[in-house]
């Protein structure tokens, strides 16, 4: 797994975590967030059981695992949110945030430990980063894509984490930061027009987003958006209409024959 | 992942498999004990209509068979309970074991990283860390003595999560062990039951081949009871062999882990 400084002011950093050659391919790529403020550690959507010891691994060339004071989860995705418990049992005064309408669901990740979550209420939070003199804001992203989900926003920084908006599938190798916007975008594409449900909660979002102005967008999966580019994705998924499923009726209608046969088994 | 770690994830993986076996073969039975009790009690019926010395030397046969499956019940249904709680035991120490590997091979990775800049001529495969007592002493390693400060707190707290992980995972085996002979033990006694069934058997079939020739129908019955005799006693066999299978793979994992 390959780390990179995104940020790196007074006593306060960005490290994107990411790009792992060793992970199965049957496990989507994802980008881990760590922000470090005077030496107090804040996780932003930590990853998935399956590349748990990467993350780990990958995260004490940065810090001691002692001074993981907060993890946010963007919302309950198990690329997301099934490592939790690996995270709480060794870091146990760690504070976990997630949407409050996901703390019941979340919790099944347990793997036989309490998992105690902090719930987020739907308009968002100030979170402290540890005893650092840093906050990070919740900033509501419901139905972008589930629909108890957070950007959080970094205001040192100016980085915006936007959790799956944003999100590309790239191939192997691809560079950290969008280049090419145009041929960037057909990565994103496909991705947002099926996971994202809702056009007015996307519009909505790019709203609050073109209000707080962030030099830097970070997405869960794919590339980050800095510079220009924070702009011209913002515009793009303005223009974005998603939430459809207009396949046209051979594919959307279930197919009578076929629904037949299930019926008589 | 280490070899040593493979292997053990391999071990445990066959313990687990030989619970759900354990249980699943603990419940048929229940199954083959109640078709015993229903031939035996058909044995019964037809041995009624013979109407000879021979017929109620068969109706006692036969009331003898079909009171087994009664006896054994209560122990059948310990049996099966005593299964289920291995078999829970064993999921829950899979569940640990999959904690364990993930905190080793992030421990494992952290040596190796340290190691290589420490210049040191130890390799990361120098330590068992299934042994706890390895784990205890790892931070206090003269192969980490020139580690930075952040990887010296990160090897003490990754070594003592390590160390509790298989300390738990090493209880539940030892109370998984604790209920496979539980099990041996209600298994042993649903045996004699079995070889006292077989032996039923064995003289319901000798009794009725004096029967004339017009009453050979009860023949096939005494063919079935036999089949029901044999099932259970290969039932009976194959639980024993996953149970005493299961015991020796315990007992390795056991041992492994202060190799």
């Amino acid at each position: 797994m390959k780390s990179e400084v995104i940020f790196d002011g007074e006593n306060h950093k960005w490290i994107v975590l990411g790009r792992d050659p060793e992970k199965s391919e049957e496990v989507i790529d994802t980008n881990e967030y760590i922000i470090v403020s005077d030496g107090q550690a804040c996780l932003l959507d930590p990853g998935g059981i399956e590349i748990f010891p990467q993350v780990l691994t990958e995260i004490t060339r940065h810090i001691s695992t002692d001074n993981i004071a907060c993890i946010i989860s963007s919302h309950q995705d198990p690329d997301i949110s099934s490592s939790l418990a690996m995270w709480t049992d060794l870091c146990p005064n760690v504070k976990v945030y997630c949407s409050w309408i996901w703390t019941g669901f979340i919790a099944h990740f347990g793997m036989g430990t309490k998992l105690s979550l902090i719930g987020v209420p739907d308009e968002g939070m100030e979170v402290p980063i540890g005893n650092s003199r840093s906050n990070v804001y919740l900033v509501p992203a419901h139905y972008c894509h589930s629909s108890g989900n957070f950007s959080v926003y970094d205001p040192k920084s100016e980085i915006l984490f936007s959790g799956d908006i944003g999100a590309a599938l790239i191939p192997p190798d691809y560079p950290m930061y969008v280049d090419d916007f145009d041929r960037h975008t057909k990565l994103m594409e496909k991705f947002h027009l099926r996971w994202m449900p809702s056009t007015n909660a996307l519009k909505n979002w790019v709203r609050r987003a073109r209000l707080i102005n962030p030099k830097m967008i970070c997405p869960q999966h794919g590339a980050i958006f800095r510079g220009e580019n924070v702009t011209k994705f913002l515009d793009w998924l303005d223009r974005l209409d998603v939430g459809k499923w207009d396949m046209g009726a051979e594919v959307t209608d279930l197919n009578k024959t076929v629904w037949m046969k299930w019926k008589k088994r | 992942m280490s070899m040593i770690t493979n292997n053990y994830m391999n071990e445990i993986s066959k313990v687990f498999a030989i619970g759900v076996d354990v249980l699943n073969g603990t419940r048929s039975l229940k199954n083959i004990s109640l078709d015993l009790k229903l031939l035996a009690i058909n044995g019964i019926v037809q041995a009624a209509k013979i109407g000879t010395n021979q017929g109620q030397s068969l109706i006692t046969l036969s009331g003898f068979l079909s009171d087994l499956p009664v006896q054994i019940a209560p122990e059948l249904e310990e049996l099966e309970q005593v299964s289920a709680q291995f078999a829970r035991q064993l999921t829950v120490c899979s569940i640990a074991v999959r904690r364990y590997l993930n905190y080793s091979e992030a421990l494992r990775n952290l040596i190796a990283r340290v190691l290589k800049y420490s210049k040191t001529a130890y390799n990361a495969e120098d330590f068992n860390l299934l042994d706890p007592k390895v784990l205890a002493k790892l931070p206090s390693h003269p192969a980490f003595k020139n580690v930075t400060q952040n990887d010296r707190e990160n090897i003490i707290r990754f070594a003592s999560r390590n160390q509790k992980v298989i300390e738990l995972i090493n209880d539940l085996l030892y109370d998984a062990h604790i209920l496979m002979n539980k099990a041996s033990k209600k298994l042993d006694s649903i045996k004699r039951n079995g070889f006292i069934a077989n032996y039923m058997g064995s003289n319901i079939l000798i009794e009725s081949s004096y029967l004339s020739s017009d009453q050979k129908s009860f023949s096939g019955l005494v063919e079935n009871i036999k089949n029901i005799v044999k099932i259970l006693d290969e039932q009976l066999m194959k639980i024993s062999e996953d149970l005493s299978y299961g015991d020796s793979v315990i007992t390795t994992l056991i041992k492994l882990k202060s190799k």
